[in-house]
């Protein structure tokens, strides 16, 4: 019994290949993460705005860090990366993870397109503007 | 090594282990999550056993609901998240101890299954054959989604524990396909309440990137050593471990502590 459920070969072989791009993505991230978390404990890098030492102790006491504040556009974080700042080299490899899951969503947009599955379009055109209404939200806020 | 995304672990680890305020412990699991399951999904997908269809479909309900969760946290105490996640603790201990015996269904006369296509089948290795199966009430399982997601926004955890209930009991999906498609179904899930956490400054990069690697390096591993093991008394103990996270964050929760 062939379903309309059964991925055309084409469109397994192109899920498949978002999911290693996932996986080489969630590497790389690692690897980038890696290193920034090497320079914040050796505090490494301009621009670090405070000792590794320090924050580590005051976030083992459970406290709020009341002059924490992300890094918001994409130029900051760019602009900070090649000043070799240890704490945008981790957030922009944080970024760029939560990323991945939405790119897997718009790229299989592009896949049910190109199968002509109208309702399934709709469907993953839903839930890529509730991902980016979660960015665009939580800005707000 | 269990099928859950972490998150149940790394929020009480870090918050009861390393005493870090909950709202960033909640923010490095969020993360890991996205981690483990982007990282997980080939796996899953090369083996024909993934139904991305009712993935995203019930993705719709998930990021609704992650998006809900994470607004809502705003408004809830530390206290208040603590208890709760007691509770989650203790639902996920009683869900293990209970068997499940479902049979999924060759055919279904659920109207949104059917008119979405969302029915498959998958290799199984073990029985040596194709399993044709059906999908079935998808409304249901829906209205679950949404209640898994909002729990996945406010707690920070995968909901690995929700989803699969929702599709093997509700939906009626083979238990193979529901762990694999819950796995895929959380990364997004994640991603849908990690802008709003980000944006507000809950995800502190020094504790939820060293987080995340640790979980990756810690899953690889979990899986090998879970190769040798006896099924039963890994039960056994991921039970006895979960009960007393449990009894611990609700202390915390309570205003007890032992620090």
């Amino acid at each position: 019994m062939k379903t309309k459920n059964q991925m055309s070969a084409q469109t397994f072989k192109a899920e498949l290949l978002i999911s290693w791009v996932l996986l080489v993505g969630v590497i790389s991230c690692a690897s980038i993460a890696f290193f920034g978390i090497l320079g914040k404990l050796f505090n490494f890098g301009t621009a670090n705005k405070e000792n590794s030492s320090d924050l580590v102790s005051a976030l083992l006491q459970g406290g709020v860090l009341n002059d924490y504040h992300p890094l918001t556009s994409a130029s900051s974080v760019l602009s900070q990366v090649a000043h070799l700042n240890a704490d945008a080299i981790m957030t922009g490899a944080l970024l760029l993870l939560i990323a991945l899951p939405i790119i897997r969503v718009a790229l299989t947009t592009l896949i049910f397109l190109r199968e002509r599955d109208w309702p399934f379009v709709a469907i993953t055109l839903i839930v890529f503007s509730v991902l980016i209404s979660g960015i665009l939200l939580g800005k707000a806020l | 090594m269990l099928g859950l995304g972490g998150g149940v672990i790394i929020v009480p680890v870090l918050t009861l282990l390393f005493g870090i305020n909950i709202r960033y412990a909640i923010g490095a699991s969020i993360v890991s999550v996205i981690a483990t399951s982007s990282g997980a999904a080939v796996a899953y997908l090369k083996d024909h056993v993934t139904n991305i269809r009712v993935a995203m479909l019930l993705e719709v309900a998930t990021t609704l609901g992650a998006l809900s969760g994470a607004l809502l946290s705003a408004y809830f105490s530390t206290q208040a998240l603590f208890l709760v996640f007691a509770a989650i603790l203790l639902y996920s201990a009683v869900l293990m101890i209970k068997k499940r015996e479902v049979h999924s269904l060759a055919k279904s006369d659920d109207w949104l299954a059917n008119k979405l296509s969302l029915h498959s089948s998958y290799p199984d290795h073990r029985e040596g054959r194709t399993i044709h199966y059906a999908v079935t009430r998808t409304p249901l399982g829906l209205v679950l989604m949404y209640g898994a997601g909002i729990i996945s926004g406010l707690l920070g955890v995968g909901s690995g524990v929700l989803k699969v209930p929702a599709m093997d009991t509700a939906m009626r999906l083979p238990i193979k396909v529901s762990s694999a498609t819950s796995s895929f179904m959380i990364g997004v899930t994640a991603a849908a309440s990690a802008g709003a956490y980000y944006m507000r400054g809950d995800i502190i990069p020094f504790v939820a990137a060293p987080v995340a690697i640790g979980v990756l390096i810690g899953s690889r591993l979990g899986t090998r050593i879970m190769m040798k093991m006896h099924s039963e008394n890994l039960r056994k103990i991921f039970l006895v471990v979960l009960l007393l996270i449990a009894v611990q964050m609700g202390l915390k929760g309570l205003g007890v502590s032992f620090r």
